[in-house]
């Protein structure tokens, strides 16, 4: 597996392993590299480390009086308000209507940013992403593919299917 | 209002966009594309054979010796499969793939547990394999409540029955 480290998607593949969501064989990869990489080791665990604080992190309390006072405060900034924003609500343009146009804007940028084809951590390249990349999939994609092959094979469904096709005839 | 709720709806199917659009391409996947025939040699190890030899070597090179020569004891096995063989293989390969990461998870630990278990039960559960491919979906599932399969299989074989049947061609 080409070290994480020293690519540019490297946040990418240890965040997606500390939250769990590489793909099984992705995983499998990734844990055997960091058996033998010490940097991936490191920067894995200073996640780990970081996520660990998030989860024990709690909010502050808020005071008796905070919604009292956040209520004043929206009604000085109401009574304070710029003509321009009075207009754009009164022709129908309330901020919580555009809170779901920014929303999809948002989704959209993170969903073209994010996913190129692939730029997936431990994903396998099919023929056009050969053919465009110069790779082939990733060695252990394929040794997790013979695992699979080797497992398959015991089950040997060759004389399933020659079964099957006879029982059909 | 309305129309926003559209934007918002068009966004969240444009977020699947590219994953439908490749996966109409056939070459994405969290192990290999979703959406693909069986004939379509796509999966890793048809793409690997189809690298130049010193492509082939500089990705084996990557492996530690002892993972390298497992591969490469894995890979003469399959050459020398008859070519039937090896395309049955590929279409069970390709329906465990087709399946959830989680799911996939599971009928390979039911693989495992069939391996496990001796000669004679793994001959048992093939042979119930082979009569579960000729039924239909909806007589396989009768076959699999009956009291004679309950009664030819205990718990843990009447499992990975299940589970591999999963991965018998339709009917």
């Amino acid at each position: 597996m080409e070290c994480p480290s020293k690519r540019e998607d490297s946040s990418e593949v240890l965040i997606s392993y500390v939250e769990g969501s590489l793909s099984p064989s992705a995983q499998i990869a990734f844990e055997r590299h960091l058996e033998a990489c010490g940097r991936c080791r490191e920067l894995t665990a200073a996640q780990q480390e970081l996520w660990a604080a998030l989860d024990t992190w709690a909010p502050a309390e808020l005071s008796a009086d905070f919604n009292e006072r956040l209520y004043e405060r929206i009604a000085s900034e109401e009574s304070s308000r710029p003509k321009w924003a009075e207009r754009l609500t009164k022709a129908g343009l309330a901020w919580q209507q555009a809170v779901p146009v920014v929303a999809a804007c948002a989704a959209l940028m993170v969903v073209f940013l994010w996913r190129g084809p692939g730029t997936e951590p431990g994903v396998y390249f099919g023929e056009e992403a050969v053919a465009s990349q110069g790779r082939g999939p990733q060695i252990e994609q394929v040794e997790s593919a013979l695992e699979d092959f080797e497992m398959l094979g015991q089950l040997d469904f060759r004389s399933v299917a020659e079964s099957a096709l006879r029982k059909k005839i | 209002m309305r129309a926003t709720y559209l934007i918002a709806a068009l966004a969240l199917m444009l977020c699947g966009g590219p994953e439908f659009a490749q996966g109409a391409q056939g070459h994405r996947g969290g192990v290999v594309s979703n959406r693909r025939s069986p004939e379509q040699e796509k999966t890793p190890v048809d793409e690997f054979e189809r690298m130049s030899p010193e492509q082939q070597e500089k990705a084996l090179a990557k492996l530690p010796p002892e993972r390298r020569k497992k591969v490469e004891a894995q890979l003469a096995k399959l050459r020398s499969l008859p070519p039937e063989q090896r395309a049955a293989l590929r279409q069970t390969y390709n329906r465990l793939s087709e399946f959830p990461p989680e799911r996939q998870q599971q009928l390979r630990k039911a693989l495992q547990k069939f391996g496990s278990q001796p000669a004679d039960r793994q001959e048992a559960i093939r042979q119930e394999l082979r009569q579960l491919s000729g039924l239909s979906a909806e007589d396989r599932a009768v076959r699999l409540k009956s009291p004679e399969f309950r009664s030819t299989f205990n718990h843990g074989e009447q499992q990975i029955v299940r589970d591999m049947a999963d991965l018998l061609p339709a009917r």
